[in-house]
């Protein structure tokens, strides 16, 4: 008697059967990877593709599928022959080529991946990008870095980077070859991955509290496209449009640049290439300095030289004064001389007995002038003699003085009674005045 | 701020440059103000050059701020 029921197996099977006639060769599939981060270091990769809705994100469906030890290095070598090679990890969209398979063990419907089209995925993340770039630039925070001011001498750098990465000893090693005294702070981050973002926004908050800093940069090596589109952050967007100090990117791509990157004041390729961009800066600023100064040192030098040309004019002009003027009175003396030599030798002996008689006759007349004074003189001395009191009175005059003392000069001052005295060469005498005149 | 220094710096310089050439400085002026921009100049110098770089890690700071901002 037939049986009524399959057994399990038996029903897989039949499913297995039908779905492998109803897909007889394999299909082109779209989808956001999931879960497939999970299979590092196993040989097949076990995963799943999500569909969500474009509204809320939500999934709407999913489906597994693997990719087989023996096939993964056929997919591997498409990706890295692509013209932006990425790696297969979660949440990128891919589109890949399987067949539709059933399980049977788990009764599961499983997709085997046997090919994948990198254009779609690389495709896929330009559109998204384009649409982020146009959202953030109108909203303003792809510019607003760029109105902060480079500061001329940067060397106080805040630098973000994977500690000990290539990128940081690229970057640290070209600072060091300039010699300029930079000082670097390093605010450690994760430069791939999911959590690169927050991470990165995260030292971009730490270096807002430093003092002083000039700039900062962040850097990493050379990725594939798909490793920097963590760099395609809103969150690193917004942390830089908020840093108060210019941000300089080198995030490592030759082709393409990242939102990061166009967020940021000023953005280089490397790291090495950013380090440059700074020593560059800072050169040129010596440069100039080092120009001025010896702008100033010539034109000083050209002022004083301008000034000692004025005093040496003035210095010639006062010795062309000079050296006319004794000029002039040499030629006055020699003019003297000339006439001296001119006068005959009989002249000059004339006038030299002139002279000598002329002399004679002043010591002559000298003689005689004296002798008159002496003559003069000793008559003066006999009047003077003649007149002196003492002589006076010898020859019989007297003088009569009041009782005070006081010279009487005439007879009508004395009174009857009044008592007077008179001196006489010998001697005085004291009487009264019996009569008055 | 350094910063500002480096910029009034050429500014200054700049200036005396100016005032040389238009002969706004007099004799005894000229050394003081050629004096003053030397010295300038030197400290920018001094301050840009012969140094060997230096760093200073703010990792400490980062992962505070880091787990704050998680927590």
């Amino acid at each position: 008697m037939p049986q009524d029921f399959f057994s399990v197996s038996e029903l897989n099977n039949m499913i297995r059967d039908v779905l492998t006639s109803g897909f007889p060769r394999a299909v082109w599939v779209c989808g956001e990877v999931q879960s497939y981060d999970r299979n590092k270091g196993k040989p097949h990769a076990f995963f799943e593709l999500v569909e969500k809705d474009p509204g809320s994100q939500e999934v709407k469906a999913r489906t597994g599928l693997v990719i087989w030890a023996n096939t993964r290095p056929r997919i591997e070598a498409v990706l890295r022959k692509a013209e932006n090679a990425f790696e297969l990890k979660d949440d990128i969209e891919v589109k890949f080529l399987c067949r539709v398979d059933f399980y049977p063990g788990f009764g599961q419907v499983r997709l085997i991946v046997e090919n994948i089209d990198p254009v779609h995925t690389l495709g896929k993340i330009a559109q998204d990008r384009q649409k982020l770039i146009a959202e953030l630039s109108k909203s303003g925070l792809l510019q607003k870095n760029k109105t902060l001011a480079l500061p001329l001498v940067p060397l106080n750098v805040g630098l973000i980077t994977a500690f000990d990465s290539a990128a940081y000893h690229d970057f640290i090693d070209e600072l060091g070859r300039s010699s300029y005294a930079f000082k670097v702070y390093l605010a450690r981050a994760l430069m791939q991955g999911k959590n690169a973002p927050s991470s990165v926004c995260a030292a971009i908050a730490a270096l807002q509290s430093v003092d002083q800093l000039d700039l900062i940069v962040i850097t990493r090596g050379g990725g594939s496209i798909a490793e920097l589109a963590c760099f395609d952050s809103r969150e690193i967007v917004a942390a830089i449009a908020q840093s108060k100090y210019p941000v300089v990117t080198g995030i490592g791509h030759e082709i393409n640049t990242t939102i990061a990157d166009l967020a940021a004041h000023t953005y280089a390729k490397t790291p090495t290439a950013t380090a440059q961009l700074l020593v560059a800066r800072v050169r040129e600023f010596v440069q100039q300095l080092e120009a001025q100064w010896q702008a100033l040192k010539e034109s000083a030098s050209g002022s004083l030289q301008a000034r000692r040309e004025h005093v040496k004019d003035a210095v010639t002009e006062i010795r062309r004064i000079w050296q006319d003027l004794v000029a002039g009175r040499r030629e006055h003396h020699v003019r003297l001389a000339e006439q001296l030599r001119a006068l005959p030798l009989g002249a000059a002996a004339r006038a030299r007995e002139d002279l000598l008689r002329s002399s004679r006759q002043l010591k002559n007349t000298i003689q005689l002038r004296l002798q008159s004074t002496v003559t003069k003189i000793g008559h003066c001395e006999k009047l003077i003699a003649m007149a002196s009191p003492a002589n006076i009175l010898k020859r019989g005059f007297s003088i009569t003085r009041s009782g005070r003392g006081k010279l009487v000069t005439s007879a009508l001052t004395l009174k009857e009674g009044q008592s007077i005295r008179t001196e006489f060469i010998d001697g005085e005498v004291e009487s009264i005045v019996a009569k008055g005149a | 701020m350094p910063e500002i220094k480096y910029a009034k710096a050429i500014e200054r310089i700049e200036d005396i440059i100016r005032k040389i050439e238009n002969e706004e400085i007099d004799i005894d002026e000229l050394s003081a103000h050629v004096k003053e921009a030397a010295a300038l100049v030197k400290l920018c110098r001094d301050k840009i050059g012969k140094a060997e770089l230096e760093l200073k890690d703010v990792v400490q700071k980062f992962e505070e701020q880091g787990s704050d901002g998680k927590g």
